[in-house]
Parts: structure tokens; C-alpha cells; sequence
């Protein structure tokens, strides 16, 4: 089976194929993936999921970031401040895949161990910035082993979000 | 050519990734237009904007580098482009870097989705230089960039 990612973008991508044609960028059609929230059934899907072990190794890359950020919002409550953005991000990648996973129906993900927490500000934001460069580095390789163009996609953009955090609190 | 070749698509829905370099056109484009936008950019903020040269140089990089791929069949840069509204100051113009860096965040990951391999893996960082630009220029972190309405 493949991740609902397949199906659910299947629109959003007819309308960019389209777009894709234009003579220039500024007349590309927003990049609308209004499908994704949709319920999806495995009715459609293969009963062999080429990404179903891809889409497992992601789901505990962001599982780790999500246990790791909440951790470090609870135990250090210096840094929550710059790190609460950070946690409703992850839960938005892990709802994502997550529902992916489960209409795949693939087992669960082996628990990713998370590393322990330094004590000041600067130095919990720098391990969490490292933790975010490590996951946006591994979600990019997952895009190159992707079979699906649209499953690459989301993990390509999920990518490019744990790097733009990365690059936020470094900058903190 | 592409990664799903000699395979059985994994559904009949499934859109299965364009062999060659035909989606990179569209990237290309998207380059041309975005230097185009960041001349404008400069000329308003002035040549002393580090972060218009650093923009403009990245883009022209990426440029380069899609031209040097698709080969002679490389989409050329249109004469002029529509800009999508009135730059006339600093606010403005920084505006329309944050549009361009989205618009081109957005071809980057329809890129990714019609592609494999090299091809691939060049949309997905370009994907990425388009979000951490967005930065650049005061734009905030978002959950999925290029994939405009996931972003709640």
C-alpha cells in the first residue's frame, strides 16, 4: 500500500501539472493540497506498500523530535519559550505521517531513543538545533529512496521545515 | 532513468515520477523569474542590501546549475514579468522576496513529486534554500513550505 500522501495529493498535483506549463513562475497556480486532511480508505492501494518501511523510519524521525522537544519544554522550562513553535510543528508532521501510517496499516515504529538534556537556554536550544539539522538530513536521504513522487514530497517539505528551525534557534 | 523504473506501480492512482528533465523546466522558469524579482528588489533596497546580493547570487547559482542539467533545451528567461503587485519601498520590495521565495518553495516541491534521483534530490535542496530565503527576509518558520494550504 502506499502512503495516503499518493492519493490525497493525486489533485493538488493535476492542478500544478498545469501550472507547471505556464511560461513563468508568476502565473503558477497556488500550491493547494486541499485533499491531504481527507479521510482516506486503503481501498485503492496495493496490498505491497514500496514505502511502507520508508514511512516508518520517518514517523520515529519526527516521533524522536516531538518526545525530545516536549522533554526539554518540561524539564527546561527556560527554554520553552523558543520551543513551543517547534513542538506544534513536529505534531503537525508526525499527524501527518501518522495517518499515513495508519491507513497504510504498517506496525508501529520502534521508539527512537532521544539524548539527554544539557542545562542551560543556549545549550538546550543548540542540542534541539543539532536534533532538528540531524532529522531535516535524514528526511532528505528518505527523499531520495521515496518511490512515490508524492510521498518524497511531503518528507522533501518536512525537510525543509526542520531546517528552517534549525536555522531559527541557532539564530536565537 | 527514473528510481520506479521496471516496477509495477504501487496503485493505479499513483502518479509515478517523470523520467528526464522535463519537471526541472519548470523550475527553471520559476529561477528566471525569481532574478528578474530580485533585480527589482535590489534596486529598491540599494546594492549595499546584503541580502538581496546574497538572494540574487543563490538564485543565479541555482540557475546555473538547472541550465547546465536540462542542456540546450533550457527554457530562456521571458523579456519582462508581471510583478504581482506595486514595489515602490523598502516594505514592498522586501514583500516580494518573501512571495518569491514561496512561489518558488511551491515549484520545488511539485518538482520533487514529478521527479527521481539526481533530479530529484536538486528540486528537494532547492525546496530547502527557498525556506531558509524565506527566513532571510522575516519570513516565519512553517510547518510544510511549498505545500501552501498544509501550513496550519
Amino acid at each position: 500500500m502506499s502512503p495516503p500522501s499518493d492519493r490525497m495529493l493525486m489533485s493538488r498535483r493535476g492542478l500544478l501539472r498545469g501550472a507547471a506549463a505556464a511560461p513563468a513562475a508568476w502565473v503558477l497556480a497556488a500550491c493547494t493540497s486541499d485533499t491531504l486532511n481527507g479521510e482516506s480508505t486503503d481501498g485503492e492501494r496495493a496490498p505491497d506498500d514500496p514505502d511502507g518501511e520508508l514511512l516508518q523510519e520517518a514517523v520515529a524521525v519526527v516521533s524522536g523530535l516531538v518526545d525530545l522537544v516536549s522533554r526539554a519544554i518540561t524539564e527546561r522550562p527556560v527554554a520553552a519559550r523558543d520551543l513551543r513553535a517547534l513542538l506544534r510543528t513536529h505534531r503537525r508532521h508526525a499527524e501527518v505521517l501518522g495517518s499515513a501510517r495508519r491507513a497504510s496499516a504498517t506496525t508501529a515504529p520502534t521508539t527512537s531513543e532521544t539524548p539527554g538534556l544539557p542545562r542551560g537556554r543556549a545549550a538546550v536550544l543548540s542540542m534541539v538545533a543539532s536534533e532538528e539539522t540531524r532529522a531535516s538530513r535524514r528526511h532528505l536521504r528518505h527523499v531520495a529512496r521515496a518511490s512515490s513522487g508524492p510521498f518524497a514530497q511531503l518528507l522533501a517539505s518536512i525537510s525543509a521545515a526542520e531546517a528552517q528551525l534549525a536555522t531559527t534557534l541557532q539564530a536565537v | 532513468m527514473t528510481a520506479s523504473a521496471g516496477k509495477a506501480p504501487a496503485t493505479a492512482a499513483s502518479p509515478t515520477p517523470e523520467a528526464g528533465v522535463g519537471p526541472l523546466q519548470a523550475a527553471l522558469a520559476a529561477e528566471h523569474a525569481a532574478l528578474y524579482a530580485y533585480g527589482v528588489v535590489g534596486a529598491i533596497l540599494g546594492r549595499d542590501e546584503e541580502r538581496a546580493v546574497m538572494s540574487y547570487d543563490e538564485h543565479r547559482a541555482q540557475r546555473d546549475e538547472l541550465v547546465a542539467r536540462i542542456g540546450p533545451a533550457a527554457v530562456a528567461a521571458e523579456p519582462a514579468y508581471a510583478l504581482p503587485f506595486p514595489v515602490t519601498d523598502d516594505r514592498q520590495a522586501q514583500r516580494l522576496a518573501r512571495v518569491v521565495e514561496h512561489r518558488c518553495a511551491a515549484v520545488y516541491a511539485d518538482v520533487v513529486s514529478r521527479t527521481s534521483g539526481a533530479a530529484r534530490m536538486l528540486a528537494a535542496r532547492g525546496l530547502t534554500d527557498c525556506a531558509l530565503r524565506g527566513l532571510r527576509w522575516d519570513d516565519a518558520p512553517e510547518p510544510f513550505p511549498g505545500l501552501g494550504s498544509l501550513r496550519s
